[in-house]
């Protein structure tokens, strides 16, 4: 048996060389590992000298918390809460996303990679539980749905309307109720998700404000679909109100009162020629 | 009204996408939120019957490491991977053999993700600013930003 136990350590570290891989990138090493994470993906270690010191550090790069991120597992307490508790328990450093070891000589560098790569494969087990989710109807699909079903026979809906301003930029209206009779009014709307921040959005809808100064489009009521209520400050609101002709609030995963709210508002808009 | 869009992966995949944010919006929301952004478009897919179906897209990219290597970026439908694109030391390439570096997710309707196979690209090689992720990562996956940049990069979030 002590035979066969030799043979099968010769061929395991044959095999552990074969698939063990390191390649130079700009500041340091890369080691692939012969261990494959959850999701399937080698484990690589980062191995990077520490400038002007003796030290260097073995880290996982933060590739792993960028890959839960990109996967769709996004970070949350109980996430970060574990993933330090898996550091702790290796004797790692958690910080900024990465799994970090400093280490003052070779012996304690062989070791930190193995104990990387150890927390790498731990770190990516809710990718097991990861499940898709199938969202309900979009907002934007929701208040396309809904015009069709209010639309009077004296209007044409249209979808993404640009209107060019006088900087010769394109802006767009998410959707016009466009009149085609004297006694009614075209009534322009668009869609504020707070996603790219508040302060911004409300900055684009000054500068088209601005920007569309003096052409039709700037004399059609704007009616403001502002999703998320809840992330708007009272001062963003209150901007958002001034630039508009009406506003509609949606709280999160309230997206069916639209279908309630946006009926009368497009008659009162529409009919208060 | 929930309605599974997996059919059509394929079809976003291959056609222009539109996020209504600017480069450098990005880059000052990479900047703001600890190097991730986190954005949402609608997208008008055409289903079988030659119908508007709207598609909610989710763009996640991150960049928090220091080391552009670390860097990733993906294109999500219902919370999971459908395109995206990052880096491994060794990877089993679509086609066989090893892939090494730079590489595009590739959707496995069988699967119904993006994980597991990837295609070496070489568009990424030697980027060493987000700006530069940026631009070639999006062009990858055929994604467009808004043009427009009047000064949102200087505004918080």
């Amino acid at each position: 048996m002590d035979k066969n136990c030799s043979s099968l350590k010769e061929s395991l570290v044959a095999l552990f060389a074969t698939a063990l891989d390191v390649t130079a990138f700009e500041s340091g090493c890369i080691v692939t590992l012969p261990l494959k994470t959850v999701d399937d993906r080698y484990v690589d270690v980062f191995v990077e000298p520490v400038a002007d010191s003796d030290f260097v550090y073995v880290h996982d790069g933060g590739k792993n918390t960028a890959e839960l991120f990109t996967q769709g597992i996004h970070p949350t307490e109980g996430q970060e809460a574990l993933l330090k508790g898996i550091a702790r328990r290796y004797g790692v450093t958690f910080q900024n996303g990465r799994f970090q070891i400093a280490c003052p000589n070779d012996a304690a560098i062989h070791a930190a990679v193995l104990t990387i790569g150890q927390c790498v494969v731990l770190a990516m087990v809710d990718v097991v539980s990861h499940e898709p989710k199938i969202e309900d109807e979009s907002l934007p699909a929701r208040v396309a749905r809904t015009l069709r079903l209010w639309q009077p026979p004296y209007v044409e809906i249209e979808r993404r309307v640009v209107v060019k301003g006088r900087t010769k930029y394109e802006h767009v209206f998410d959707f016009v109720s466009r009149s085609t009779v004297p006694t009614a009014k075209t009534v322009a709307l668009k869609l504020l998700p707070p996603s790219v921040g508040t302060q911004w959005q409300i900055a684009r809808l000054g500068f088209m404000g601005f920007d569309i100064k003096g052409q039709p489009a700037a004399r059609w009521p704007l009616l403001t679909v502002l999703s998320r209520a809840e992330e708007w400050s009272t001062k963003s609101l209150e901007i958002v109100k001034g630039m508009s002709t009406d506003v509609i609030l949606i709280p999160t995963d309230r997206e069916e009162r639209i279908e309630q709210l946006l009926p009368p508002k497009m008659t009162e808009l529409t009919d208060a020629a | 009204m929930a309605r599974d869009l997996f059919a059509y992966v394929e079809q976003i995949r291959t056609t222009e996408k539109y996020f209504d944010v600017s480069r450098l919006g990005i880059l000052h929301l990479l900047l703001a939120k600890k190097g991730a952004c986190d954005l949402y478009a609608d997208h008008v897919i055409v289903d079988e019957n030659g119908n508007d179906v709207d598609a909610t897209l989710r763009l996640n990219i991150s960049t928090r490491s220091e080391t552009p290597l670390s860097w990733t970026m993906s294109l999500k439908l219902h919370g999971v991977r459908i395109d995206g694109v990052d880096h491994e030391g060794r990877f089993p390439a679509v086609g066989g053999g090893w892939g090494r570096g730079w590489h595009r997710h590739v959707w496995e309707p069988a699967d119904e993700n993006a994980e597991r196979r990837k295609m070496p690209i070489t568009e990424l090689d030697g980027v060493t600013s987000r700006d530069q992720f940026l631009t070639r990562g999006l062009r990858v996956m055929r994604i467009q930003l808004n043009a427009i940049d009047h000064g949102q990069e200087l505004l918080l979030p």
